[in-house]
């Protein structure tokens, strides 16, 4: 299946919230982070728990962590959706008019970078850690990767199971949709209108045929 | 008279295996759905047509990985199973590389068949099977449809004695088993082993969509006849025959000799026919710029192979620019290799991938009719896909000088010097003739409303009607008429081409018009088992291959 427009963005932000988010909450206790602390940027986690209880302890460095792996998750769907904009034009020149899966797959590359530096720019990490031998790059480079296998695998496979409409109808949710349709009066092709009730449908014959 | 149906699917192809698993996935009983076909098999024609054209059971299709037909979620994928059945890693590295670092992925037609035959048997299809062919449907005063059959009793009557009955599409030697038995042949059979049954069709259902209840009195009736009742029909009757090219065939739906040369059609039996020319090195002419024909020149070209054959086989393809030569050239004379290489349009799918969902998918369905129908036409012209084993082949045939593709027409060669006609290659610039060979013409099918039974008689009764390509009016919910006491009548397959999907005949196009059509039933607990299942709970009963 391929991805319509508004496809895209809806399965970018839900597909990040949902599988994303999971995938961040399991895994980010086991990436490799502690060259932070080691790295004498206690003063950045001391600015982090300004704002908590927590001592700079161990647990604190955890704490630490998810936030800026939820925070990278946050810009990752943000700046994903202006990403999508380029996909979709780019789409355009093939002639198929499609998106292969090695597509998607290879996507993460250039998306890592400017995430890399947009995530530097926002404060999610601290100053001074944009270069090769940045002490997060590692964690980040990790945790990018595991979320990005996993959705991408989760999109081939599992997520049209359990949204059969999102794989019918171009990676749109149909609750989605359904509101969108009701924000806006033109409503999002085959919202699986119900005729059987009577007086919906004044004639016998469907409809005039065409030209 | 039966009692009254929930649905009922007229056609018995994939069209109404694609809805029909979909409404017993969802949990809907057997009792409340009949199919009403000529075949027991939901793929037994697809088969025919496919072994006839030269895709043997190990050949692949040209259908996406994930537009699987006996499973609504396309997962897993035909690239998984394949995996799985061969313990292999290569199917799911091509379908995750595709198309880049690998051709894209595409289906073994074992694959579909054994996949098809599973799940068959799992939704349970022939106790849902009413076999023979409908004749005619109408609306119900009271709500829903009738649809008036041959009777199931008396269409297996018929059909244990058909091998033995002539059929148009088929050759002397071969039987029913290898018929794709079309629409047309339908209504040749029933005119000619139920006589007067059209007749008594004609005089007894006026030419109006409505009918009432007493037409169908117990006594009226004729015998081989019977009528079911359903709230909601699905149409999905497929083409109707094979496209045959007037100007070489005339009448006949058979193939036919010119001279000395014998002319098939791609989707008549003719496996023996060729082999047997290729044995004696007579010339293959194969015409065609789509799928059938590469399949079809990839046939002979290994054919030739292993016979150690000295037959030309050429490829004629109607469009592009002609090779310069001198005059009229017997094809004996021919210097292949002195001849330019021809390009054929290359694309992995009939319609480009995206036609079936996403921008472009959207795209269609915001186009008027008329542009719509502009724009199908352009977007499903002829072509072929780039497979890596057919372009070695071609590029090595080529080579060696016993293999071109020239863009030209066929046409009869009446003249007087001759005491036999012959076939003649049309170039724009010079002429090819042909004494003796095989021409295997790759032109595809035809669904012309006109020629089939039911859609002639839906047409004439005003219940349906045609688009801009002449193919059966849907409107933008596939339904072709609405009874609005209750009920409706759906369509989809090739029957509908022009509507808001264009791919409508492929995999993806069954199942997606099955699913659109789902969401507008009104799935009642009493057409329900055991209530309505949950996709998870359904997709898990698929995987354990458990009845829904």
């Amino acid at each position: 299946m391929i991805l319509s427009l508004s496809g895209r963005i809806q399965t970018r932000l839900i597909i990040i919230i949902t599988v994303g988010s999971i995938v961040t909450a399991l895994a980010t206790p086991f990436i490799p982070s502690s060259s932070l602390s080691q790295m004498g940027m206690s003063n950045v986690i001391m600015t982090r728990f300004a704002t908590t209880i927590l001592n700079p302890n161990q647990q604190g460095i955890l704490f630490v962590n998810y936030q800026m792996a939820f925070e990278t998750l946050g810009l990752m769907a943000g700046v994903g959706v202006l990403w999508e904009l380029i996909y979709f034009q780019a789409e355009k020149l093939r002639h198929d008019r499609d998106w292969p899966a090695v597509f998607v797959l290879f996507q993460v590359l250039p998306e890592g970078v400017v995430l890399w530096y947009v995530a530097h720019m926002a404060g999610v990490f601290p100053a001074g850690t944009l270069g090769l031998s940045s002490p997060v790059l590692e964690m980040f480079v990790i945790h990018l990767a595991l979320v990005w296998l996993a959705i991408w695998m989760f999109l081939l496979g599992p997520m049209r199971v359990l949204a059969p409409y999102w794989h019918w109808h171009g990676g749109q949710f149909r609750w989605i949709d359904q509101l969108l349709g009701r924000l806006f009066t033109r409503s999002p092709r085959s919202q699986g209108t119900r005729f059987a009730t009577a007086g919906s449908v004044a004639t016998t014959q469907s409809a005039a045929p065409t030209g | 008279m039966n009692s009254k149906f929930f649905m009922v699917s007229v056609g018995g192809g994939l069209g109404s295996f694609a809805l029909v698993d979909q409404l017993r996935s969802l949990g809907t009983s057997t009792d409340s759905i009949a199919v009403v076909s000529i075949f027991e098999t939901p793929y037994r024609r697809l088969k025919t047509l496919l072994e006839n054209s030269q895709v043997k059971s190990t050949d692949r299709l040209r259908s996406d990985s994930q537009a699987r037909i006996d499973n609504p979620w396309g997962f897993p994928s035909y690239s998984m199973s394949e995996a799985r059945t061969r313990k292999s890693l290569a199917p799911l590295a091509r379908a995750a590389l595709e198309p880049i670092v690998m051709e894209y992925f595409t289906p073994r037609a074992d694959l579909v068949y054994r996949g098809l035959e599973r799940e068959s048997g799992r939704i349970a299809w022939t106790s849902m099977v009413s076999l023979g062919p409908a004749l005619a449907i109408r609306c119900s005063r009271g709500g829903g449809y009738y649809i008036v059959k041959i009777c199931d009793q008396s269409w297996r009557r018929l059909v244990s004695n058909l091998p033995k009955l002539p059929l148009t599409n088929n050759n002397d030697q071969v039987d029913w088993e290898l018929s794709p038995c079309m629409n047309t042949d339908i209504r040749e059979i029933v005119a000619r082993e139920f006589p007067g049954t059209l007749e008594w069709v004609r005089d007894n259902l006026s030419l109006s969509p409505w009918i009432n209840q007493e037409c169908f009195r117990k006594g009226d009736l004729p015998n081989h006849l019977e009528i079911l009742e359903s709230r909601y029909v699905h149409l999905a009757s497929g083409y109707t025959s094979l496209n045959l090219d007037a100007a070489i065939f005339g009448d006949s739906q058979r193939p036919v000799h010119v001279g000395e040369t014998k002319v098939v059609h791609t989707y008549h039996p003719h496996d023996v026919d060729l082999e047997s020319y290729i044995k004696e090195d007579s010339p293959v002419i194969v015409r065609g710029a789509g799928i059938a024909a590469s399949q079809e020149l990839n046939r002979a070209i290994e054919l030739r192979r292993t016979n150690r054959s000295r037959s030309k086989i050429i490829h004629v393809v109607n469009s592009g620019d002609d090779i310069a030569l001198s005059d009229t050239t017997a094809i004996e004379d021919l210097k292949l290799s002195k001849l330019n290489k021809l390009p054929v349009r290359k694309f992995p799918f009939v319609f480009p991938r995206g036609a079936a969902s996403g921008s472009l998918a959207k795209e269609l369905t915001r186009k008027t009719p008329r542009d719509l129908v502009g724009t199908i036409a352009a977007l499903g012209r002829p072509s072929s896909p780039k497979r890596k084993v057919w372009e070695s082949n071609t590029s090595l045939a080529q080579d060696q000088g016993w293999l071109t593709t020239l863009a030209g027409t066929l046409v009869i060669d009446h003249s007087q010097d001759q005491a036999v006609p012959g076939l003649m290659i049309d170039g724009k610039h010079d002429r090819i003739t042909v004494k003796r060979g095989l021409l295997i013409d790759c032109t595809g099918l035809k669904c012309d409303v006109d020629e089939d039974l039911l859609t002639d008689d839906l047409l004439a009764c005003g219940i349906g009607h045609k688009n801009s390509l002449g193919r059966l009016y849907v409107d933008q919910q596939f339904r072709v008429n609405v009874n609005n006491h209750d009920g409706a009548l759906f369509a989809s397959g090739p029957l509908i081409l022009g509507c808001s999907c264009a791919p409508v005949d492929s995999f993806w196009g069954l199942q997606f018009v099955a699913q659109e059509i789902l969401s507008q039933l009104d799935l009642a607990p009493k057409i329900l088992s055991r209530g309505q299942k949950n996709t998870l709970v359904a997709w898990f009963s698929w995987i354990r291959g458990a009845r829904p």
